[in-house]
């Protein structure tokens, strides 16, 4: 692609809904210009802030005042007395159940290169934001999310329970090629912007803390050498992995370590 | 805006669980995109969070009207444009980006507007231009989209967009002279 793409070619590929091919051409362009990775990266960190304030904005109208949103907003002309109550309760309760539980999560944790990771656990119909120590239970089901600003990211999530058995909970058998680096080892996100990666992880039964770890950076790397390193710490001791970095495992990249608690719920 | 009656009722009727899924994919991934394009048209916090409120719930309403290979980013930018255009309208906002691209259409080779002037002649234009030239303009000239994405997306040719855009031009030229002179 020679030509710049337009902004709209731009807002698609922040918003991943760009084909295969033209999202191919736009990467391969966003590394060889200067100025529209520039107006990418502006336009991913405007998108994100606006995204806060939109959020912000929402909760305050609804949380604060529902009721008088819904007296603003009611359709002038409501035929008879029943839509006149119906609508903005009925309207209000929808927009709650829609929207209050994405609003409200605290901001996702950054971490060094501008990533920010944040985990949403399910439980049933209720929704909520991982916080490092959270408890969990069995059967909850984890989805991540994972920002980014650079033109690639590689990742790997893993998970080490008491035990220090390590699991690889990203990729995984489910992740579409796609998100899949040559190596097939490790998710490789292109584009910057926000990225929920597909499928969730439901919790087993197993019980006690247990660490998630994040490992990303800018380049392709081999998770193999850094995952034995990681038993190895671990296995002297087990709660050393909640204060990894990556200096002590020797890697370049970012490493994010989410300790939770896997207890059974009543 | 709250969702209409009709289609508070077909969603009561329906269950939540696959209009809420979509709407929420939908959330997640534009909100910052919609709120963005808002605000450069609105040029004003609070009604850009207003106008991007009202976009999704047009949306969670309109779902189902999504055809299978549309850009959902294009479908929501024309829900938002319409909204932004009568926020402007009811609510008598400036529509502040509009107002400079309109100025740095007009002035082109000519002497700048100031902001009066560029409110007048927005003005003049909004009473002169039908909804579907107003909405192919912001397409084209706020949001970037190609002349064949805005003919796609608005089931018209090619040919059609381009003279629509023609006819904008020639009537912010006839407003400038008689406001200007």
């Amino acid at each position: 692609m020679d030509k710049c793409p337009g902004h709209f070619a731009l807002s698609r590929y922040l918003a991943d809904e760009l084909p295969a091919g033209e999202r191919r051409e736009v990467s391969a362009h966003l590394e060889a210009c200067e100025r529209c990775s520039a107006l990418l990266r502006d336009r991913a960190e405007y998108a994100e802030l606006a995204e806060e304030r939109y959020a912000a904005a929402w909760q305050q109208a609804v949380a604060a005042r529902p009721h008088e949103a819904g007296r603003a907003r009611r359709p002038r002309r409501a035929s008879f007395w029943v839509f006149r109550v119906l609508v903005p309760v009925a309207a209000a309760a929808v927009i709650l159940a829609l929207v209050v539980p994405r609003l409200a999560p605290p901001p996702p944790v950054r971490y060094k290169g501008s990533l920010s990771l944040q985990i949403i656990a399910k439980r049933g119909e209720r929704q909520f934001v991982v916080s490092d120590g959270a408890r969990l239970c069995p059967g909850d089901a984890l989805r991540f999310s994972v920002t980014a600003s650079g033109a690639k990211s590689y990742l790997v999530i893993l998970s080490l329970d008491r035990r220090g058995t390590l699991s690889t909970f990203y990729p995984n058998s489910t992740t579409p090629p796609r998100l899949r680096a040559r190596s097939g080892t490790i998710v490789e996100l292109t584009g910057a912007g926000r990225h929920v990666l597909p499928g969730s992880i439901i919790l087993d039964r197993s019980q006690g803390r247990e660490v998630i770890l994040l490992l990303a950076s800018r380049q392709a790397f081999d998770p193999r050498p850094l995952q034995a390193r990681i038993r190895a710490i671990s296995s002297k001791d087990p709660r050393a992995a909640e204060r990894l970095t990556g200096e002590k495992l020797g890697f370049s990249g970012a490493v994010r370590a989410v300790p939770i608690v896997k207890s059974p719920c009543l | 805006m709250f969702p209409s009656s009709a289609c508070l009722v077909s969603y009561l009727e329906r269950g939540v669980t696959s209009q809420q899924r979509r709407t929420r994919e939908l959330y997640d991934r534009y909100s910052g995109l919609i709120y963005s394009k808002c605000l450069r048209m609105l040029g004003n916090k609070e009604d850009a969070a207003d106008a991007a409120q009202e976009t999704f719930t047009k949306a969670f309403c309109a779902i189902d009207s999504v055809r299978k290979h549309e850009s959902q980013l294009s479908w929501l930018y024309r829900i938002a444009t319409t909204t932004c255009l009568n926020f402007i309208r009811t609510r008598r906002r400036k529509g502040a980006i509009l107002l400079e691209e309109v100025g740095g259409l007009v002035s082109q080779g000519r002497q700048p507007l100031d902001a009066v002037l560029q409110q007048r002649v927005f003005q003049a234009l909004q009473e002169r231009c039908d909804d579907r030239t107003l909405e192919i303009f912001v397409a084209f000239y706020l949001d970037g989209m190609e002349q064949k994405q805005i003919a796609a997306q608005l089931g018209i040719t090619r040919r059609a967009v381009v003279k629509r855009l023609a006819r904008f031009r020639e009537l912010v030229a006839e407003i400038y002279t008689s406001e200007v002179g």
